[in-house]
């Protein structure tokens, strides 16, 4: 098969650009830990396994209280349920700088846990737990919201972080 | 035998190279590499967004 | 009937024309639907009670961007292959009607499911939310008419290379095929999902179902379905294009290879719509991101085929300079110009869909509105504007009629109108999904939180986006009616295009299905069968059904 001349320096040329980019993702997500959100791989002071009965969240540590806790010098955790139509704990307060943990599960279906206006994103899928690790820097009110449809009232599923 | 074949296979040559001679390409070349510069520009613009975020 | 010329034989003809109408019939549903989920969103109306947000959301999905797109692609295709070859095969014909009644069948009582709110899952039917049994049922019949079609087609070109030993396949029927049978390979994880998961779990045969691996074989799907609305577009820019512009087709076995590099690569993917889920380890992710970045390479062969296919036809009319070729192309002709700017709109829909595949960076756009702008300029654009462009001298050549000098400007016309109303829309989609505002969500101002507020002015200019979207769409339906029924009889050219370089010959290993196939599923089981396995053996217990609507 013949390839116009031109047509091998385009491709060569596509080629490197995507060969770049997979690089520089690679890196920064193999060797700098930025890795998308896979389950409980992010958190170092995490509970005890990856997945969850859907069915008994609320009887499962740490789900069974869910909440704040301090691990370290401005360092948390924050255990989270998604439920339709809503997030408990909610409305939580954090110091700002403060670096946080959240690991998630959902009681019952397939729930998003987005932070606009940041690269927190992250699916909850029953039975299995998530987390993302974010440092709030800057003070003031964040949003959290349900980005995945969970029912008739997914437009109501958010909740907020206060950061002082 | 052989050298005919030869003979054939240096034609197919040739006439592949005048065809492509033929089939000025050059805007195609231009075309392609400016798509391929706003590809880059574009995905670096929103690596750099994303790093910004993190 | 007696009066009626056609440059195809009248009974496939028939049968290309029964997708048409079933095609746009669902255009013209699924575009009031839209219409109002953007006028929803935008906090312009409310809906009456008994309809819901998310129950149109469902029906917009399905009929555009399942049951138009099949039925045209399976209409067109049809129609391609029968000018290939002079006529469809009787068995083909019949088993293409076959094809065309079940896949009916089922379009018909999905879409029941969905008006009785049976089946408010949205298109993507995530568990553990669950719809009637009927609603899955009537997917699965869509499904297996679309696999019949396939096979219809796959037996022609049985027979007609029986009939024409050490031919070459003609290039359209070559590409229809690969088409169809990257759909067989694909719809093989729905299918599974589907029978073994869905159907079983809403009728209660059994309580519980596994999310997870439910979502995965879906996503095996799911990717690889974008690639069956993108490559009958492609035929079209590869094939028709250059007969229009009164040029040759760049190359034939470049055009195969590409299909088959889209054959191969488009299937083991499916992680790049899963990277921020829990149960797959990153590493089976970024391999999968790799993969996804090879399926990238036959697009960019694309591009250059039809700049090239483009810049030869100009010189070939005496353009000359670096860009001359450019004003040689035939604008004002509605055949060439709507899928001219479907390939256009593919650059920015290109480039967003790397951003896209592009591993943790996914966490800035997935599941908000950034995606859906995408897909609706990939999807909604690049491959609707194509087929309305096919249909524009489809129909007339189905129909044995013309297309007229008044109905070109209004398809030009028309065109333009989807193409501001989309580039608004998809603009404001874009932008305000790197703000963070969520897809497939209604109108919430979430308890007027100030970030949320800062999304209305974009959520109000995505409604005068679909407004403009909707008269295109309607201004759509009223060319399909008037081409189908009312423009004047006469013989419109099937714009078959012919290969420029005929001293090439085509290698005839671009025709050994087995050894493509045998690629394409060593691919996939390297791509999947280890992280398959973990999300088998690591699976928590199941989910029981909910309905939240």
């Amino acid at each position: 098969m013949h390839l116009h001349k031109y047509e091998r320096i385009w491709l060569m040329f596509g080629g490197a650009s995507l060969v770049v980019f997979l690089a520089v993702i690679g890196i920064t997500a193999f060797f700098m830990g930025d890795q998308p959100p896979s389950g409980a791989f992010c958190a170092p002071v995490f509970a005890n396994a990856d997945t969850v009965d859907p069915e008994k969240v609320t009887e499962t540590p740490p789900f069974n209280e869910p909440g704040i806790k301090k691990v370290g010098e401005n360092q948390y955790v924050v255990t989270m349920v998604a439920y339709s139509f809503g997030f408990q704990p909610s409305n939580i307060e954090i110091p700002a700088g403060a670096e946080v943990y959240f690991q998630v599960t959902s009681k019952d279906v397939v729930h998003g846990f987005e932070i606009p206006g940041t690269n927190v994103n992250m699916m909850i899928t029953p039975g299995y737990v998530n987390t993302i690790r974010y440092t709030f820097d800057e003070p003031g009110n964040y949003l959290i919201l349900c980005n995945e449809y969970c029912g008739v009232g997914h437009q109501f599923m958010s909740t907020t972080v206060e950061v002082k | 035998m052989a050298q005919t074949g030869l003979e054939q296979k240096k034609l197919v040559q040739d006439q592949q190279e005048k065809t492509e001679q033929q089939m000025a390409l050059k805007g195609t070349l231009a075309s392609v590499m400016i798509l391929g510069a706003l590809i880059v520009i574009s995905w670096f613009a929103m690596f750099a967004l994303f790093m910004s975020r993190q | 009937m007696n009066t009626r010329k056609s440059v195809l034989d009248v009974r496939d003809a028939n049968l290309s024309m029964a997708h048409m109408y079933a095609g746009y019939a669902a255009v013209f549903i699924g575009a009031i639907a839209g219409l109002l989920q953007g006028l929803v969103r935008g906090g312009l109306i409310e809906l009456p009670a008994g309809i819901g947000y998310y129950q149109l959301l469902t029906a917009h999905g399905i009929l555009l961007a399942l049951v138009f797109t099949t039925y045209f692609i399976i209409g067109f295709f049809f129609s391609g292959m029968s000018k290939n070859m002079g006529s469809l095969y009787d068995g083909p014909r019949k088993a293409g009607w076959a094809g065309f009644y079940i896949m009916t069948a089922g379009v018909i009582l999905t879409t029941i499911m969905v008006l009785l709110n049976e089946g408010t899952v949205l298109y993507t039917f995530y568990a553990p939310l669950q719809a009637s049994p009927y609603f899955y049922i009537g997917l699965t019949l869509v499904v297996v008419g679309s696999w019949i079609s396939g096979y219809a087609m796959f037996g022609q070109l049985y027979k007609w290379k029986k009939e024409n030993r050490g031919k070459v396949s003609p290039l359209f029927s070559y590409l229809a095929v690969v088409t169809m049978l990257l759909w067989q390979i694909a719809t093989l994880g729905v299918a599974a999902t589907v029978l073994f998961q869905f159907i079983p779990w809403s009728f209660g045969w059994v309580e519980k179902i596994d999310v997870l691996l439910s979502r995965t074989l879906f996503w095996y799907f799911g990717h690889p379905l974008v690639y069956f609305w993108l490559l009958p577009a492609y035929v079209g820019w590869y094939v028709i294009i250059p007969k229009i512009i009164g040029g040759k087709i760049f190359s034939d076995s470049l055009a195969r290879l590409a299909f088959i590099l889209f054959l191969i690569f488009s299937m083991p993917v499916g992680f790049h719509h899963q990277l921020l889920e829990p149960g797959i380890s990153p590493f089976w992710k970024y391999l999968q991101v790799v993969l996804t970045f090879m399926v990238i390479i036959p697009s960019l062969m694309t591009a250059f085929a039809m700049f090239a296919t483009f810049e030869t036809a100009g010189r070939m009319k005496g353009s000359t300079g670096l860009f001359g070729w450019f004003k040689k192309l035939p604008w004002s002709d509605v055949r060439f110009f709507a899928p001219m700017m479907g390939m256009l709109i593919f650059i920015p829909g290109g480039i967003g869909g790397i951003v896209n595949a592009s591993h943790q960076i996914n966490q800035m756009v997935h599941n908000t509105l950034f995606i859906t702008g995408h897909f609706h300029l990939t999807v909604a654009t690049t491959v609707v504007v194509s087929f309305f462009g096919f249909t524009y001298w489809l129909v007339p050549v189905l129909t044995g009629r013309k297309l007229t000098a008044k109905m070109n400007k209004l398809g030009i016309v028309q065109t333009l109108l989807w193409i501001v109303g989309m580039l608004i829309m998809s603009t404001a989609m874009h932008t305000v999904g790197l703000l963070g505002s969520p897809r497939r969500t209604a109108f919430t101002t979430y308890q007027d939180h100030p970030d949320a507020v800062m999304w209305m002015p974009y959520h109000v200019v995505m409604a005068i986006g679909g407004v403009i979207l909707f008269i295109a769409a309607m201004l759509m339906i009223y060319n399909f009616i008037y081409l189908a029924f009312f423009a004047p009889r006469g013989v419109e050219e099937y714009p078959m295009g012919e290969v420029a370089n005929e001293a090439e010959k085509t290698p005839m290993i671009l025709e050994n299905w087995k050894i493509w196939i045998g690629v394409s599923a060593a691919l996939i089981l390297i791509a999947y069968t280890v992280p398959l396995i973990g999300i088998i053996e690591n699976s928590p217990p199941g989910s029981p059904p909910y309905r939240f609507w």
